[in-house]
This record gives C-alpha cells, structure tokens and sequence, in this order.
C-alpha cells in the first residue's frame, strides 16, 4: 500500500463526507483549535488530530457502547504485549519495558479514527475517503496497515511460492467476515481480554463449518483426527513466516527503530502450550515469535529474566488456509515424518528449556502399515509410482521449496482443480483408515 | 408609552427567533439526544468545488456552518495540495519484516 501525498491526507472531500452526518458537526467539537483565526498556523494552535485518541473521545457522545468497550479492546490497549513481555520479564523491571513501549508500541494502538477515519499510523496515516466515517473499515488499508508484515503475506499469498487463503481467493472474504465488530470493539467475549488467543476460539473454523468438523462430518481425514486432537490450522494451513529475534533501539535523536536479524517460512506442528477446554487440540502449528532474550537490552540489562516463562515457539493460526496442503495428502505426511514436527534438534540450544518444553514434540506419532504414504502427484511410469520414491526425507522435499520438481509439484498444484483434488484419494484414504484413535495415534492421544 | 414599545419589541423579536428556530430545526437533523450537531457556525463560504462535487445546495448552508472556515481550505484540493507538508518522520532505519 503506497503512503498517500501529503494533501491526500487532509483533504475533505465534500462529495463523500457531505453525505455523512458527521459532516453537520462542527469542526472544533471534536478537532478543537481556533476557528476564529485568519491564518492557518493560528487556525491550527491547540489542534487534535486524533480526536478519538481521548479516553472520552468526542465519539462517546452518540456511539457510547462501542467507546468504551473499544477502550478497553486489544487493540487499544495492546494487553497482549503487556501479557508476553511481564510474563518474561519481573516486575522490577516493568517500568523501563513500557518505557521502551512508549517508543516502540504506542503508534500500534488503534483509535477508532485510525479505522474507520484514517490509515494507521504505521503506514503514514491519512484520510481514508476524504474524512467521510467508514462503518467497515477497508482491510488493505487499515486491517494490513497494522497486520502487514505477517498476516497479510500470509492472506494475500505474498510468500514466495505460497498460495493466499482459500478465504480470500476464492470466497473473497475481508478481515471483518470473521473478526466481527464486536471482537474488534472487545465487546462479547473479546471484553477485558489480556491476550488474543484468552477466552474461546473467536472466530472459529466451526462457527461457518460446523458440519465439517468431527465424525458425523463424513469426511474420514476428520472422522479419524478427533477435533481435541488437530486443530484445524494444523491441517489446513501451510508455510508460514517465523522471526528469528527483533531488537529494538532509538537513534540519538530518538527516532525508535527495531532489527530482525533472521526470518524464514516454514511449518511445524508443535504441542499445544495453550490447551485447554476451549482450545483442547494436542498439536497445532507453531511458530517462533520475534523475540529474544536481548531484545530490549537497548533499554536495560537483563530486562526478560524469565524469558523461558513463555515458549519462544508460540500457538499459531497462520492466515493461509487451504483444503489440500502437504500435510493432509496422505497419512505419511505426518505420520512417522519428523520433518513437519517442532523436535528439539529444531530448537536453538538456548531456547531447548522452560515453556518451549510444553511445545516441543518428543515423540513422532508413528506410520502404521496400511497408512498411506505420500505420493507424487503424477507418476510417469509404475516404478515412480512408489512410496519410497515419494516419501519425504527433508524438510525441502516434503515442502518442495528446494527439492526437486516432484517434490514441488506435490506442494504446488498448478491449477484451482489440482488444488482443491476434487474427490480423489477417498478410496485411498479410506483404506488407510486406521480402527480406532487410539491406534491412529499410536496410543499416545 | 415607551414601556410598550419595547414590549412589543422583545415579543417581536422572540418571534422571530422561534420561526428561525423551527426553520433550522425542519432542516435533516441526527437522531439521538446526545449528538451535537453544528446548528450554527461563523464559516466564510465553502469552496466552490462543493456544488460541482454534487452536495446537495440544501446541505451546503449546513456543512458551511459545520466547516467553521475549515473547509475553505481542506475542501478545496488545489490549496491543500499547495499548502500541506509531508510530516517529518525521521530516517527510515528498520531492518526486516515488522
């Protein structure tokens, strides 16, 4: 999203807000400066910008339900932060952490204007249709503006070699069609969250596909996976973006600026660090979060001296769900392949302790015989047709990204029939289908 | 004598304040008690693009007041592109996604 011009960002357009009816308020009632003034920089002494940044913003006086709740939503807040950051740090050292907040996390919190008025900060600000109110605020302006660097890569299908999400290609579906206005104001359940994924699964997979979820659903990947086993990302979602680290520091001048050192795609199932009713799944995609145990030392010594309070390797529901993906062609593609589970050999020696060890797999859920194993997608002669042929020893040839072109037509259907795989491979699967859970899951479940 | 005369005066120009009154009140108003809508303001005019950009001449007495002056400037496309300046947001020195 390329920042707007200087006067894009002030410019009123009167074909569009003078048909809102905020265009009847005046100015000063919720801009304040001085409207009596004859030159722009007097007009302009004592201007708010953001009106809505208040506490008792102007907005309150018609939209009092939303203000207030909004006040206290994640996105005002960002309690998530506090919630991760305390949890590793001791409360000694509280106070230099929100100072380091104070240059590194204030321009994150959303205001109601940085929705529905204007682009967040983050991407330069500006008026979004010429200060006319956007009741659903557009997401490649505002949601992404924020969510850029990870959500959005993830949605769009921005990462090399990744398709976007089914959601967005072929259903066309925004942000706000699951994240509803109630989660986003922190109303309902989202209310007095201290952490996005805190309370049930809102939204959830089930609330749009609850006839697909589970053994009556018919479809015997789902009949065999219990829904307290896999969470739904965990087959259906496919590489996704992990930061090594961000360090964060300020030049003299004070202008803040952070540094990942090291990111890369990928895609490991890992335990669940955060199971419990509403989120009983056993595996779930994981992926580490940019964060390390120096990452603030521009601001203090050892400020995270529990670092390891919270796995570095966190629950994930990356935003590029698929129906087919590598990890649910076959049974082999989990079973037994260590390649797609969060092992300790994966996890950098310093981080091998604490919670990551709540994530960390130690035991592969192994390949029974009658299992399926992964196959090339269209074998040339019968002697390619073969398991061993198409089983996956590395991490590039299960996901195809460096390996060799079987692989990576096995992970990259090229056209939408490809993707999607019809009907085929129910005999298959079916066959492979093991008696029970417990045998499924080797008795481990 | 003079003491009705300025009698008559208060009633007539109380009148007249009542007409102007239900005459702005008749005007599209916001439900909601709360709201604040600009019922009067000391704006010196819209810019002249208002009517072309399809405003409604009814609205625009109404926006006018509401602008406060304002709008002279920040509807008017040509003067904003020659008076806004880019914020200065210091030097770009962030490395990696973020």
């Amino acid at each position: 999203m390329p920042p707007l011009e200087a006067w894009e960002k002030v410019w009123i357009d009167l074909a569009t807000y003078g048909e809102d009816f905020h265009a009847y308020i005046k100015c000063t009632a919720c801009h304040s400066g001085n409207p009596d003034a004859d030159d722009m920089e007097t007009a302009h002494e004592g201007l708010v910008l953001d009106p809505s940044v208040a506490p008792l913003s102007p907005c309150k006086s018609c939209h009092e339900d939303v203000t207030v709740s909004g006040t206290n939503s994640l996105h005002n807040t960002l309690a998530g932060y506090d919630t991760a950051l305390y949890e590793r740090s001791s409360p000694e050292h509280h106070e230099a952490l929100e100072y380091m907040q104070s240059y590194h996390c204030n321009d994150c919190h959303a205001t109601c204007g940085d929705c529905h008025i204007s682009q967040p900060n983050s991407v330069g600000g500006g008026l979004l249709e010429g200060h006319a109110f956007v009741k659903t605020p557009p997401m490649s302006r505002t949601c992404t503006g924020c969510h850029g660097s990870r959500v959005k890569n993830e949605y769009y299908g921005l990462n090399e070699g990744v398709s976007g999400d089914v959601h967005l290609r072929q259903a066309r579906m925004a942000c706000t069609s699951c994240h509803t206005a109630d989660e986003m104001h922190g109303m309902g359940e989202a209310s007095g969250a201290a952490h996005r994924y805190d309370g049930g699964e809102n939204p959830s997979c089930e609330s749009c596909h609850a006839e697909q979820i589970g053994p009556q659903s018919g479809i015997p990947q789902h009949m065999v996976h219990r829904p307290d086993v896999l969470s739904c990302q965990a087959c259906h979602s496919v590489s996704y973006t992990n930061c090594t680290n961000c360090h964060v520091d300020r030049t003299e001048d004070e202008v803040p600026f952070y540094t990942v050192e090291a990111h890369s795609l990928g895609f490991y199932l890992g335990r669940n660090p955060i199971q419990s009713e509403d989120r009983p799944y056993k595996y779930v995609p994981v992926r580490h979060v940019p964060i390390d145990i120096n990452s603030f030392s521009a601001y203090g010594e050892d400020l995270l001296v529990n670092f390891l309070s919270r796995p570095t390797w966190t629950y994930a529901t990356p935003h590029n769900i698929q129906r087919i993906t590598p990890q649910n062609e076959t049974c082999g593609s989990c079973h037994g392949n260590e390649a797609i589970f969060l092992t300790a050999d994966k996890v950098v020696e310093a981080e091998r302790g604490g919670a990551n060890l709540n994530v960390i797999v130690e035991t592969i859920p192994p390949l029974f015989p009658g299992m399926a194993t992964p196959e090339p997608p269209a074998p040339a002669t019968e002697e390619a047709d073969t398991a061993e042929g198409a089983s996956s020893g590395s991490d590039a040839d299960f996901w195809g990204s460096d390996g060799d072109a079987a692989g990576a037509e096995a992970s990259t259907p090229e056209s939408d029939a490809d993707f999607w795989g019809g009907d085929g491979g129910t005999t298959e699967e079916e066959s492979a289908t093991p008696e029970s859970d417990a045998d499924f899951w080797g008795g481990d479940s | 004598m003079y003491q009705r005369v300025r009698l008559w005066l208060l009633l007539i120009t109380g009148a007249l304040l009542l007409v102007g009154a239900t005459l702005v009140s008749g005007a599209e108003q916001p439900t909601g008690d709360e709201c604040d809508p600009a019922s009067a303001g000391q704006g010196d005019g819209l810019a002249p693009s208002a009517a072309e950009n399809g405003v409604p001449e009814a609205d625009l007495a109404l926006l006018q007041a509401a602008g406060e002056g304002c709008l002279d400037c920040h509807a008017d496309q040509e003067r904003v592109k020659e008076l806004a300046v880019e914020e200065e947001t210091g030097e770009k020195l962030s490395e990696g996604p973020g």
